[in-house]
């Protein structure tokens, strides 16, 4: 039986969920998501304590079998800290966190996860770093043709593969990517851009704050319809919307840096000596000052802070983390004190 | 207007009662319609009686469909509206007169395009095939080619029973 604490510590060692830089710096990490369920039992909430059991050891047996670098970890076998570590990383779902039953069977390196007995049977996830869909996409779909070569899903001929919720029906495919938008967000721009999405389709949501307000500039668009258009449609619209996001952010980082490169110099340069030199640190107050110290080094202007260290303090300052790797529940201000010093050793040590 | 049974389909038959003196006037789809007065000759032979008609008239349309019961799960409709999740795959067919009204604001379309099992798409491929087969069987015998014909409908034979062995036990 594997060890949560020693299986964190493996994921800390090779964290790729925001990891090394991408060509495309505003496209962080591309997420594909497809849920499924096996034919023959109810929905989740709705099994006996047995039906759990036959559903997680039938789906451990095929992916452990298939895929080496998969580890199985019981729900129950999870301490709530370790669960909120997971939420933070985006392994598991807030609402699976509070869950008695379940499993999560998860590679080290965060790339393949699949929640077990969630709202639906199964929920694959397969994340990759930059926009990388359609290569992320069929990363999913091998090892959800994997399952299907051993066991029989629910799938109807009018509404698809069937879910327990209808806003997942019919491909069960929900595509994510999350982009750092701070350019769009201090021109205003942010807003019309999230009212255009929900028009088309798309779903914005903020990645640390709730709803359309984020903490560190950082959204994540995902597609909101799953039936009536194919998995390869979902994929080459959300595509399009994206790049076209993208474009929109470079062309408002170029006129900021055209018409306020001093000031935004300025504000890019404090925020980094903050990180240096803070003793305590709101997460609030971190969000925002990694958010400009990343821009920064995209735009060239600071070229002495690796991106993989800001990337590694974005995911290190949460509050889950902060607690789980100092082995203690840490009240406000402590863990205003503790995440200034993990980010101040994080970007002096390199 | 629409029907006011299943508030989905156009209301075409309007039905008029005189209560007391009073009008009621009700409008209703084709489907719903038999429900409430024999209107067409698909209904049962025995009339229906008056009480069943009453007790028609008078259940309020909503507790008809939330009553409605899964007999996979045994949740009802209301259980649905009130957690926004289905209880088994059987749901989606008992609430199916439902399910445009939940997905029309939510989903693209109310049919399923892209990927399915490889059983169903190999089902449909053996579909297609035996389709194909029968063309060209006809074909044959049209052009009096008789042995080419019953070698035909020897090969649609035998996908036919592939076809059926998958019905009955579940293998492809
Ligand atoms: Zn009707
Ligand atoms: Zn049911």
């Amino acid at each position: 039986m594997a060890n949560i604490d020693d299986f964190l510590q493996q994921m800390r060692d090779c964290d790729i969920a925001l990891a090394d830089a991408t060509p495309n710096s505003v496209a962080m990490s591309t997420r594909i998501r497809l849920a499924r369920n096996l034919d023959g039992y109810r929905f989740p909430p709705y099994l006996t304590e047995g039906e759990e059991m036959e559903v997680e050891n039938a789906i451990a047996h095929t992916l452990l079998d298939f895929d080496s670098s998969l580890t199985y970890f019981s729900l129950a076998d999870i301490p709530l800290l370790a669960r909120q570590v997971l939420v933070e990383k985006h392994l598991i779902s807030p609402q699976f966190l509070q869950q008695q039953q379940g499993a999560l069977i998860v590679s080290a390196d965060e790339k393949t996860s699949v929640m077990v007995n969630e709202e639906d049977h199964l929920r694959i996830q397969c994340l990759a770093p930059g926009l990388q869909l359609k290569e992320t996409y069929e990363r999913a779909f091998a090892l959800d043709r994997k399952i299907e070569q051993e066991h029989n899903y629910m799938y109807h001929q009018q509404y698809g593969y069937l879910t327990s919720c209808p806003t997942n029906l019919g491909t069960g495919l929900r595509a994510s990517v999350m982009l750092h938008l701070p350019a769009l967000t201090m021109t205003n721009r942010i807003n019309v851009i999230i009212q255009a999405m929900l028009r088309l389709g798309m779903v914005v949501r903020g990645i640390y704050g709730e709803g359309s307000t984020s903490l560190g500039n950082i959204y994540q668009i995902s597609n909101q319809e799953t039936l009536g258009k194919s998995e390869q449609q979902i994929l080459t619209d959300l595509q399009q919307q994206v790049e076209q996001i993208i474009e929109y952010e470079l062309r408002a980082r170029k006129a900021l840096m055209q018409q306020s490169a001093v000031l935004l110099e300025d504000q890019i340069q404090r925020a980094l000596g903050t990180l240096r030199y803070a003793r305590v640190m709101t997460s609030e107050e971190a969000a925002k000052s990694l958010s400009s110290v990343r821009l920064g080094i995209d735009l060239g202007i600071i070229q002495d802070v690796p991106i993989k260290a800001v990337n590694d303090c974005i995911s290190c300052m949460q509050p889950g983390f902060l607690q789980y790797y100092k082995n203690e529940t840490l009240q406000t201000q402590e863990r205003d004190i503790a995440r200034a010093k993990l980010i101040r050793d994080l970007l002096t040590n390199v | 207007m629409l029907c006011e049974r299943c508030e989905q389909r156009q209301a075409v038959i309007t039905v008029s009662k005189n209560t007391n003196g009073e009008q009621e006037v009700h409008h209703y789809c084709e489907k719903c319609a038999p429900n409430f007065y024999p209107f067409t000759n698909e209904l049962p032979k025995e009339p229906i009686s008056i009480q069943q008609l009453l007790a028609n008239w008078q259940a309020p349309k909503n507790v008809r469909k939330e009553q409605l019961r899964c007999t996979g799960c045994g949740y009802t409709y209301a259980h649905f509206r009130k957690t926004g999740r289905f209880g088994c795959a059987k749901c989606y067919d008992t609430f199916i007169d439902q399910m445009p009204k939940i997905l029309q604001p939510i989903q693209a379309d109310l049919q399923h395009v892209g990927a399915m099992p490889t059983a169903v798409e190999n089902k449909k491929t053996i579909k297609k095939q035996i389709t194909e087969l029968r063309d060209q069987m006809q074909l044959a015998i049209t052009q009096e080619a008789f042995e080419e014909a019953a070698t035909l409908r020897d090969n649609i034979r035998e996908l036919e029973t592939r076809l059926k062995g998958g019905e009955t036990d579940g293998e492809y």
